[in-house]
């Protein structure tokens, strides 16, 4: 049996503008969503900012209600059964928000398990047992309010399996991490995985879900694109080499000329902090540099790679370039 | 039917307790509420009746500034314990726990209303050292009583507004609007007698109300019949605890339907 399953899962959003003459906007975050998740599997959810990553997440953590369709957990329906569901998952939200900053690092996790009912003799023995395991001891007794970024996101982590959840719903838990913070927690989520978790992982970056998951799905503009393991995705680009052209200011005209090119496949501009990133999806693609260069004739460029495609691209292919800033 | 873990639900009740205590004690916004507003309304509010040469009203000035205090404190702090926990991002955590929220709500109320009965010391203290007012309470533990009886009406009360609260990130201007006409409604700042009938019923269902009677019976004569008051401060707490629990099921649903929880 499943332990996520979903079958036409829709959420709109409603809205309002103006403020003498209101209109009303609906807003649609989830599509269609039709989703299978097995016991065990770390299950990664892939997206650009606004695809609905976190709209799903809370509907299948009980704390948003879908518009239509299905979504059950553990074969509980989410809307009806929401009370019978809580106590089995957990729930890690990215960012500096979902702690008590007033509160230590121990009382904060104290407080969650009085809130998940567990009895006070397993809570005193998981407590310091997650503050060792997330390299907190040290530092239990101090506020929260000043951790650091990755601290915190470690106690989130801490918080999420106070209650020793059989289903972790890790919500973008490396945003805003160091890249050393990120990887130790990356090392956590596998360790989790290892004890048999069931992980729910969503973020935008690509090779987090290529090192950490079973199974990726590509979400766009709420709807679901494709459903696979990394190595399958990255196949989708096998026959595809990536020219990556770094510069200073691409006129738009130029790139669409590169775009409309009869061997380009896709093409995504990342923004840097001086330069833009044109990759550039190609068939022969390092033939192609030449023809590349030639259109790109007045642009100041700084580098020239040719490279074999990654997960990232396969994302890219999939999403039809969507512009990105790192 | 669910059983309730008693001994789960009373540590959440406390731990609520002590969160809340801890996150005033360092708030200046709430210390100055607690602190310094009883000072200033004792300081308007019984100069105005002596100015107006009613010294008799001293009393009634007092205890009805008391109580504006207390209620004072609750409605802001049912307001701003929704507002903390949307802002701090935990409301929606808390909703994703097995716990009701009520339960917490309840503890963080409470410790709000245990603490605003300083508010009442303090208006007591300002009347006697300002105007050197003889203030004695003729029957000190029927007042007691009902200083007991009203804290817990009003920590109801603030469990209706607090669920009322998790709807709307807009709760603390709401509180703005509400504040003034319980006062009046409730005979806290003029007396009910010189408000108009239509407007009895509204007085009759505020904890206040009976509050502000019972307070002034208990501490103008020994021997009063404060049993309808009592009862009154007793029927409304059931009232508002059975309103608290229709409304939060309902309140939850439209808040996790309209996604809103982590809105601030």
């Amino acid at each position: 049996m499943s332990v996520i399953f979903t079958e036409g899962l829709r959420r709109v959003y409603k809205t309002t503008t103006g403020v003498l003459r209101r209109k009303r906007k609906e807003i649609i975050a989830l599509d269609g969503i039709d989703l299978s998740i097995r016991s065990g599997e770390l299950f990664g959810l892939l997206g650009p900012n606004g695809a609905g990553k976190t709209t799903l997440t809370r509907i299948l953590a009980t704390i948003l209600l879908p518009t239509s369709g299905t979504a059950q957990v553990f074969g509980l329906d989410v809307a009806r059964s929401a009370r019978e569901i809580r106590p089995r998952i957990g729930l890690v939200f990215g960012g500096e928000r979902g702690l008590y900053s007033r509160l230590s690092g121990r009382d904060n996790l104290q407080y969650f398990a009085d809130l998940y009912q567990m009895p006070p003799g397993v809570a005193k023995q998981r407590i310091p047992q997650l503050l060792d395991m997330m390299g907190l001891t040290e530092r239990a007794e101090e506020r929260t309010e000043g951790y650091s970024r990755g601290m915190k996101q470690r106690l989130h982590i801490a918080r999420g399996l106070i209650h020793d959840p059989e289903l972790l719903f890790l919500d973008e838990p490396t945003t805003g991490l160091d890249p050393l913070a990120a990887r130790e927690l990356r090392e956590v989520i596998l360790g989790l995985k290892k004890a048999g978790k069931t992980i729910f992982l969503t973020s935008h970056y690509m090779f987090e879900m290529d090192a950490l998951c079973d199974r990726v799905a590509v979400l766009s503009q709420g709807k679901i694109l494709v459903v696979d393991t990394p190595s399958a995705l990255k196949k989708l680009v096998a026959d595809l080499e990536v020219v990556e052209i770094e510069c200073f200011g691409i006129p738009p005209e130029l790139v669409t000329q590169i775009r409309t090119h009869p061997g380009v496949a896709a093409v995504n501009i990342e923004v840097l902090e001086h330069t833009q990133l044109l990759q550039i999806q190609a068939r022969a693609g390092a033939e192609l540099v030449k023809e590349f260069l030639k259109i790109l004739e007045g642009v100041q460029v700084r580098k020239v790679v040719t490279r074999q495609p990654t997960l990232e691209d396969a994302y890219i292919k999939l999403v039809g370039g969507e512009s990105r800033k790192v | 039917m669910k059983r309730v873990n008693l001994g789960a639900t009373l540590r959440i009740f406390w731990d609520s307790c002590i969160l809340q205590s801890k996150e005033r004690a360092i708030s200046q916004y709430f210390m100055a509420t607690l602190l310094f507003q009883p000072v200033i309304f004792t300081l308007i509010s019984v100069g105005t009746y002596l100015y107006g040469r009613k010294p008799d009203f001293g009393l009634f000035a007092i205890t009805g500034t008391g109580l504006i205090s207390i209620w004072n404190n609750n409605l802001w702090t049912s307001a701003d314990i929704i507002y903390d926990e949307r802002r701090s991002g935990t409301l929606s955590l808390i909703l994703a726990s097995p716990t009701a929220f009520p339960i917490v709500l309840l503890g963080k109320s409470f410790t709000n209303a245990i603490t605003s009965i300083l508010a009442m010391g303090i208006t007591f203290a300002t009347g006697i050292i300002a105007f050197r007012l003889p203030i004695g309470i003729a029957d000190p533990v029927d007042f007691l009583i009902g200083l007991v009886l009203i804290v817990i009406s009003i920590t109801c009360l603030g469990l209706v507004l607090g669920s009322l609260f998790v709807l709307t990130r807009n709760a603390v201007e709401y509180v703005t609007v509400a504040n003034f006409p319980v006062y009046i409604l409730s005979g806290l700042s003029v007396p009910l007698t010189l408000l108009p009938l239509w407007t009895r019923p509204f007085s009759a269902v505020l904890a206040p109300t009976w509050g502000n009677i019972l307070l002034n019976q208990s501490a103008q004569q020994v021997g009063a019949n404060l049993l309808p008051g009592y009862l009154w401060l007793i029927g409304l707490s059931v009232l508002y605890l059975v309103a608290a629990g229709i409304l939060y099921k309902r309140v939850e649903y439209l808040a996790l339907r309209a996604g809103s929880l982590e809105q601030w």
